[in-house]
């Protein structure tokens, strides 16, 4: 329909122009054909008006999908300005849009860099961002990136009320909290409020630390100071009563004085004993000591042991076997720090094996170990306690322990010498039958053996 | 339009109460464990007293339930939402009563050592604390999944229980002086088994909840 009328219309324009130039009608035919000649031209204008539509059109639709690709040059007069624009508008976008994902990029990488957990929480109270160190410290979360209320992602009804409470005040917040499942975790949580220019809250950021192991260490460290003092105050109770009881005029009688004085000699060195092996213990664990290991031969020291301990082990008509290998090789260690073991190993287990007993040392060659065992046929340890045992002032039977003169630190040093040597140290008992207690120590290498 | 988001408000800001009645209930019953091994007087004393609040929020969430149903008239899911909510926090506050009940035990046998070291208590009240948390996990998640895998905690639950109940009947009968002692810790034993059972009944609501079948867990 427009096509006729478009034909008709320039059909009688060309007419009319014809006839003014030329003064006079055309043929039907020319007309026809300079109508239809103008058509095409017309057609051709629109047509090209056209595709400079659909070019534009063609990358705007891109820029619907999140391709923002510019327009390509366009040589026009009106066209041209607008594309120009158009370019100018991309460009800012695009820059923007490489401001915002380098940002989110930045920060998600500062995310997941921090140890410490995080989350971010919206003045509802919502979270809307964790990291990864919370999911390692709760792990993985009921959280997809959704604002979801506190309680769905971490249920816990004490860091609910505390993040409600600083959301409420606005202030900057640190608290402990203790987290059950699936261990139980003391956690240290530090709030910053996020306020917007005009000081409205926009919500909260908070960082979750772990600190269960400062506060074991913490509770191990106070439980062996009240241990410590414990202990000294036990031989320093019964001087101080004996000497009352001596200047209260028990002094007067001579055989009950020297009972008391004896009671008070044999206290002080226990009191003498405890001292030395606590400073022993921590000069050993601050790493303080004189540590000389050398090729060592471990026959030696175990012939000096059975001299040491002679007349103890007859007292208790304990025989006491020596079987190490001929051929044991050196071993890397330090000979006094050896000794200190082997004594208070075979002094545990002349005190805990009753008389008629038998003590006896053995040693084997374990790769580039020598295992040394001293196997007793003593009163034993339960099995709840051997793996104690080997912990500062634990005893199996405080009493009995005290009475026979221990200090409850004998094994801690072992352990902490055989620690300092690499090796280890282990417990195998059977009350009523026994006990065994082995340790480790390197072989010496064979450039030294040529010594 | 406006009564629907009102109903959705009111009714997710219940699941939130639920919520964080689970966590208090999960640390009762953590904390009652812990006491009784720790033999912490004080400890059981703070669970005993706790759950005065956890009674308080179980009639204030039930209260605030039974308004919706009454002015709301939900049907079908939003109905089975609020039920599985009254469900819950019925046996959460069971839960919390044998917390409280162990706690008892703490202070009844306070100061006598204990006729043998906690081995097995402690493993079965590990277990029921997962399924109290697998239960809520579940229920915060729609996972039935979840909800279904819990059935074969509580058999590991009941398992111990035979195990501890044997054990404490070997020391009855060899020392009548223990009995005392060891009826107390076979009760902890029982009502550890009752708060794993409770928490399989979580777990059906659950299922309940998001598939509106009924579901057997405790079989």
């Amino acid at each position: 329909m427009r096509l006729k009328i478009g034909l008709l219309l320039l059909f009688i324009v060309n007419l009319i122009i014809l006839f003014l130039v030329e003064g006079k009608l055309l043929s039907i035919l020319d007309g026809v054909l300079l109508a239809v000649l103008g058509y095409i031209i017309f057609w051709a204008f629109i047509k090209e008006v056209n595709n400079k539509f659909k070019l534009l059109e063609e990358f705007t639709s891109k820029w619907r999908q999140g391709r923002y690709s510019k327009v390509s040059y366009y040589n026009d007069k009106e066209l041209g300005k607008i594309v120009d624009n158009i370019n100018h508008l991309i460009e800012q976008l695009e820059k923007y849009n490489r401001a915002i994902t380098e940002g989110e990029k930045r920060l998600n990488a500062i995310l997941a860099g921090i140890k410490a957990g995080v989350m971010v929480l919206d003045r509802e109270g919502r979270v809307i961002l964790v990291n990864k160190g919370l999911e390692n410290l709760f792990g993985k979360l009921n959280f997809t990136g959704e604002p979801k209320p506190l309680l769905e992602v971490i249920r816990n009804y004490e860091l609910e009320k505390f993040l409600k409470e600083a959301l409420a005040n606005l202030k900057e917040m640190t608290r402990e909290i203790e987290f059950l499942l699936p261990n139980s975790k003391t956690i240290l949580i530090h709030v910053t409020p996020l306020k917007d220019e005009h000081d409205q809250k926009v919500g909260l950021v908070a960082v979750f630390d772990d600190i269960t192991e400062e506060r074991k260490l913490e509770k191990m460290r106070s439980e062996f100071i009240a241990n410590v003092s414990h202990e000294l105050r036990t031989p320093l109770t019964s001087i101080k009563g004996f000497l009352e009881t001596l200047l209260d005029g028990a002094l007067e009688d001579k055989t009950i004085a020297k009972h008391f004085l004896q009671i008070m000699n044999s206290e002080t060195e226990r009191l003498t004993r405890l001292i030395d092996d606590l400073l022993s213990l921590s000069k050993i664990e601050a790493k303080k000591v004189d540590f000389a290991p050398k090729p060592l031969m471990l026959q030696e020291l175990v012939q000096k042991m059975k001299l040491l301990f002679k007349s103890r082990l007859e007292e208790k008509e304990l025989s006491f076997i020596i079987s190490l290998p001929e051929n044991l090789p050196l071993v890397l260690a330090d000979g006094d720090m050896i000794s200190q073991v082997l004594i208070n190993l075979i002094d545990n287990a002349i005190k805990y094996t009753p008389a008629g007993g038998k003590i006896e040392v053995s040693a084997d060659v374990k790769g580039s170990w020598v295992e040394v065992v001293v196997k007793d046929t003593g009163i034993g340890i339960p099995e709840e306690s051997q793996k104690r045992i080997f912990e500062r002032f634990y005893r199996v039977d405080k009493a009995r322990s005290r009475e026979l003169g221990g200090t409850g630190l004998g094994l801690a040093i072992v352990k902490h010498i055989i620690e300092l040597h690499n090796g280890k140290v282990w417990v195998k008992s059977k009350v009523g039958e026994g006990s065994a207690f082995g340790f480790t120590v390197p072989i010496a290498q064979q450039a030294q053996k040529g010594e | 339009m406006t009564a629907r988001r009102n109903f959705d408000k009111a009714l997710n800001e219940l699941e939130n109460e639920i919520l964080r009645m689970g966590s208090m209930v999960e640390r009762a019953i953590y904390d009652a464990v812990e006491s009784l091994a720790k033999q912490d007087v004080d400890l059981a004393q703070r669970v005993i007293n706790g759950d005065r609040d956890i009674n308080y929020l179980e009639t204030e969430i039930e209260d605030r339930l039974v308004t919706l149903i009454a002015t709301q008239q939900p049907i079908a899911r939003d109905l089975r939402r609020i039920i599985t909510g009254i469900k819950i926090i019925t046996n959460l506050e069971r839960m919390g009563d044998h917390a409280v009940d162990i706690a008892r035990v703490t202070k009844r046998i306070a100061g006598q050592p204990l006729i043998k070291p906690l081995v097995d208590i402690p493993r079965m009240a590990k277990i029921s604390q997962q399924m109290v948390k697998d239960g809520l996990d579940a229920y915060v998640r729609s996972d039935v999944e979840k909800a279904k895998y819990m059935c074969s905690l509580d058999d590991e639950v009941d398992h111990l229980y035979s195990q501890v109940f044997r054990e404490l009947l070997t020391y009855m009968m060899e020392d009548p002086k223990t009995i005392a002692q060891a009826t107390s810790l076979l009760f902890v034993a029982r009502f550890l088994e009752r708060i794993a059972d409770y928490a399989t009944n979580i777990g059906e609501a659950v299922i309940y909840l998001v598939t509106g079948e009924r579901f057997d867990l405790n079989l």
